[in-house]
C-alpha cells in the first residue's frame, strides 16, 4: 500500500468537507430564495391584473370622445390612450381579450398579437414569460398580465453572486486555518517521532509524555513500557553472558588443570599421551567457551553504548597481556607514533575483545617467528599487521563470517574475526581487512578504523 | 615461597596446589575470605593467589584491606572475569598479576616463578635492571656502578616498581604509597617524581603504560 500522509489527508478531507458543504448550503438558499421571489413576484402579477382588469373594463365601456370613431373601430387600445405618458420600458404587460381570445386592449410594450397561452384564470409560464390570467365573469373579458422570467433570474444571480463572493476569501482563508492548525497538531507527533527515532541501543531512555495531547499519550506510554522491556532484555542479556562466564570458565579450568596434572601423573605411563590429548582438548574447549561468551555478549548489543573514551590504555593493556604470555615478548612490536590518547566513543570492554581476537588471530596465522606489527594511524586507526601468505580476495571477504577459519589448519575458532567486525560495527566504525598487508607485497593487515 | 592459595573450587584448587607444590613451593588452601584472613595473620606468606569470586565476599576487597595496611606481598589474581574494566580494577586495586581460567598450570608456575624472582624468600634481594642495581634490603641503589642519592619518595616509588620488575604498577597504587608520607597529593604528583627517577636512572629505566601506571623498564 502506498504510504500517504496524515497531515496531507486532513488537510484535503476538512477543506474539500467545508467548501463542499458551503456550496450546497449556498445552493440550497439560493433555491429558498428563487422560491419565495417567485412567490412574490407572483402575488405582484396578480395583484396588477386584479387593480388593473375593473380599470380595463372601465375603458372599454365608455370610450373616449375621441376612440368613438367607426374608422378606428378595429383599433386596439390602452389605458390612458391620449393622456401623455414619458416613454419607458415596460416590465408588465398586459392584454384584454374577450372569450374568442382577440385582445381588446393592450400596454404599450405588450405584443400585438395575443399571449400564447390559453384563456383559464391562474398563473402560466411560455417562451421566457410568467402569466396569469384573471377573468371578469360578467363580462366574460380576461385581463392577462405577463412578465418577463429574466428579472426573477437576474435577481437571483444577483443574490447568488453575493452569496458566493465573500466564499472566495473565506475558502482559500479557512483552508489556510486548517493547514496551519493540523500541521501546528502534528508537530506533536513529529516531535513524538523523532523522539522514537533517536531511541537505540545505545538510547532506550523513556520518552516524556507530558505536554502530549490525549490522543498520543497512551501510545508514548506503551512505547515507553516498550522501551523499558527492551532495556530489561537488553540488560538480563548482557548479565547472563558475563554471569555465565563465571559459571562456564570455572569448571573447564577445573577439569583443565587437573587433566594437565593427570598428565604429569602419568608420566613414562603408556596412557600419558591419552591424557594430553585430553588437555589438548579442553585447551580448544577453553578457547571456544570463551569465544562463545564473546559472542553472546557481542549479540547482546555490548557495544552499543557509546561513551566517549580515551582507548590508549585498552590499547596497551591488551598488548601487554599478550606480551607477557610466553614466547611473545619480543614478537609483538607496538608503536603509538606519537598518539598520546585515542579518543572514540565506544565500550571499553568491547574494543578490548575486538583487539583481542584481532591480535590473536595475528598470532595464530601469522608467520611463526615474525614479528605481529600493531600501529595508530593519523586517522586514529588502529593496525595489526602480520607475515603471512597473500590470501584470495574472495577468501578475504568471508573471513569475517561466523565459524569462517583460516587456512594452514591452524587451530582457530573461526569466530575471532567476526566477533572483531560486529564489535566495530556495534561502535560505528568498521573493520577492514588487507592481503597483502597495505603497501606491501605479502602478508596480512586488520585495520580497526574507530568512529 | 610460602603460597597462600585463595580457591573456592575444589577440583581446581587441589590441581593448583599439587602443581605449585611440584614447582618447591609450600601451599596453603583456603576457599573463604574468612580463612584467608585468619590464615594472613598467623603466617607470613610471600605469595597470594586470589579468586576474585568467592562464597563469603569479593576477592578485591581482601585486596585492597592488604594494600591499605601498607601490605607489599605479591598478589595474582585468578579469575573468570576478564572484562577491562575488571583488570583495570584488579591493577588499581594493587594486583601484580591477572590471569584468566581456564589457565594452563605451567603459565600459572611462569608467573609464580616471576614473582618468586622478585620476592623469592631472598634475603638480601638485589635486582639487576640493565645497568642498574637495585637492594631493596639496604636501600642502595647504583648505575654502572656508581650508587645513585634518592629521596624518600623517589625511593618509595622505585622500591614499588621493583618489587613488580616487569608488571604494571597502577599511577593509583604509587599515589597510595605516597600517602605515607602524609603530604598532599597532587595530579601530577607521581609524574614529577617519575620524571626525577628518571634523570638520575636513565630515560629508559620507568616504562609509562599510557594511562594505566608504569614499570620498571629493560633499562
Amino acid at each position: 500500500m502506498p504510504s500517504w500522509s496524515l497531515s496531507r489527508r486532513l488537510i484535503l478531507v476538512l477543506t474539500g468537507s467545508l467548501t463542499g458543504l458551503w456550496l450546497l448550503a449556498t445552493l440550497a438558499s439560493t433555491l429558498v430564495v428563487y422560491h419565495e421571489i417567485s412567490e412574490v413576484f407572483d402575488s405582484a402579477l396578480q395583484e396588477t391584473a386584479q387593480r388593473i382588469l375593473p380599470l380595463a373594463l372601465s375603458e372599454l365601456d365608455h370610450p373616449r370622445d375621441d376612440d368613438d370613431d367607426d374608422d378606428d373601430h378595429e383599433r386596439e387600445r390602452s389605458i390612458g390612450d391620449g393622456l401623455s405618458y414619458r416613454e419607458h420600458e415596460e416590465h408588465l404587460v398586459y392584454q384584454i381579450r374577450d372569450r374568442s381570445g382577440r385582445v381588446l386592449l393592450r400596454s404599450h410594450d405588450a405584443q400585438s398579437s395575443p399571449f400564447p397561452i390559453p384563456l383559464s384564470s391562474g398563473f402560466a409560464a411560455a417562451d421566457g414569460w410568467r402569466y396569469y390570467t384573471e377573468t371578469a365573469l360578467d363580462t366574460n373579458q380576461f385581463i392577462q398580465v405577463a412578465e418577463r422570467l429574466d428579472s426573477r433570474i437576474k435577481t437571483v444571480t444577483e443574490i447568488l453572486s453575493w452569496l458566493i463572493a465573500p466564499l472566495l476569501l473565506l475558502v482559500p482563508l479557512a483552508a489556510g486555518t486548517i493547514f496551519w492548525t493540523v500541521r501546528r497538531s502534528l508537530q506533536t507527533i513529529g516531535a513524538v517521532r523523532e523522539a522514537i527515532v533517536s531511541r537505540s541501543g545505545v538510547n532506550l531512555n523513556s520518552i516524556p509524555d507530558t505536554d502530549l495531547p490525549t490522543e498520543l499519550r497512551p501510545i508514548v506510554r506503551d512505547v515507553n513500557r516498550l522501551l523499558e522491556r527492551l532495556a530489561r532484555a537488553l540488560e538480563n542479556e548482557r548479565d547472563f553472558a558475563a554471569n555465565s562466564a563465571h559459571e562456564l570458565r570455572t569448571p573447564v579450568a577445573a577439569a583443565l588443570a587437573q587433566s594437565q596434572r593427570l598428565e604429569v601423573d602419568l608420566i613414562d605411563a603408556p596412557q600419558q599421551a591419552r591424557a594430553a590429548q585430553i588437555t589438548s582438548i579442553l585447551r580448544r574447549l577453553g578457547k571456544l567457551v570463551e569465544r562463545l561468551l564473546q559472542l553472546a555478549r557481542v549479540d547482546s548489543g555490548i557495544a552499543l553504548s557509546r561513551e566517549p573514551l580515551d582507548l590508549m590504555p585498552v590499547l596497551t593493556l591488551v598488548i601487554d597481556e599478550f606480551s607477557y604470555a610466553a614466547g611473545n615478548r619480543d614478537r609483538i612490536r607496538f608503536d603509538d607514533r606519537g598518539h598520546k590518547t585515542l579518543t572514540a566513543r565506544t565500550d571499553r570492554d568491547a574494543i578490548g575483545i575486538a583487539l583481542r581476537n584481532v591480535i590473536e588471530n595475528a598470532l595464530l596465522y601469522g608467520a611463526k617467528n615474525r614479528p605481529i606489527e600493531i600501529w595508530v594511524d593519523q586517522a586514529r586507526s588502529i593496525h595489526v599487521a602480520n607475515e603471512a601468505t597473500v590470501i584470495e580476495t574472495s577468501r578475504l571477504a568471508k573471513l569475517t563470517q561466523r565459524f569462517q577459519r583460516g587456512e594452514d589448519g591452524a587451530n582457530g575458532s573461526g569466530l575471532g574475526l567476526a566477533i572483531a567486525d560486529t564489535i566495530m560495527q556495534q561502535s560505528g566504525g568498521s573493520l577492514s581487512l588487507h592481503s597483502p598487508a597495505i603497501g606491501r607485497d605479502s602478508g596480512f593487515e586488520v585495520v580497526l578504523h574507530l568512529q | 615461597m610460602r603460597i597462600l592459595l585463595i580457591e573456592d573450587e575444589p577440583l581446581l584448587g587441589q590441581a593448583v596446589q599439587e602443581h605449585i607444590a611440584a614447582d618447591g613451593h609450600a601451599v596453603d588452601r583456603v576457599g573463604r575470605l574468612d580463612q584467608a584472613r585468619a590464615a594472613l595473620l598467623t603466617v607470613d606468606y610471600g605469595l597470594i593467589l586470589l579468586d576474585l569470586h568467592l562464597p563469603d565476599g569479593r576477592g578485591l576487597d581482601l585486596l585492597r584491606d592488604l594494600r591499605r595496611r601498607g601490605d607489599t606481598r605479591a598478589v595474582i589474581i585468578l579469575t573468570a572475569r576478564d572484562q577491562i574494566n575488571d583488570r583495570i580494577e584488579g591493577l588499581n586495586a594493587g594486583a601484580d598479576d591477572y590471569l584468566v581460567k581456564p589457565f594452563d598450570l605451567n603459565e600459572l608456575s611462569a608467573r609464580v616463578a616471576a614473582v618468586s624472582r622478585r620476592y623469592g624468600g631472598n634475603p638480601n634481594p638485589l635486582l639487576c635492571i640493565g645497568q642498574i642495581e637495585i637492594d631493596t634490603a639496604t636501600h642502595r641503589v647504583c648505575r654502572n656502578g656508581d650508587q645513585i642519592s634518592l629521596t624518600r619518595r623517589e625511593w618509595a616509588i622505585l622500591e614499588l616498581l621493583a618489587h613488580r620488575a616487569e608488571a604494571l604498577v597502577s599511577k593509583a597504587r604509587i599515589e597510595e604509597a605516597l600517602y605515607a608520607f602524609g603530604s598532599e597529593i597532587e595530579s601530577n604528583t607521581v609524574e614529577v617524581h617519575v620524571s626525577r627517577l628518571r634523570k638520575k636512572l636513565g630515560r629508559e629505566a620507568i616504562e609509562t603504560i599510557r594511562g594505566l601506571g608504569y614499570r620498571l623498564g629493560s633499562g
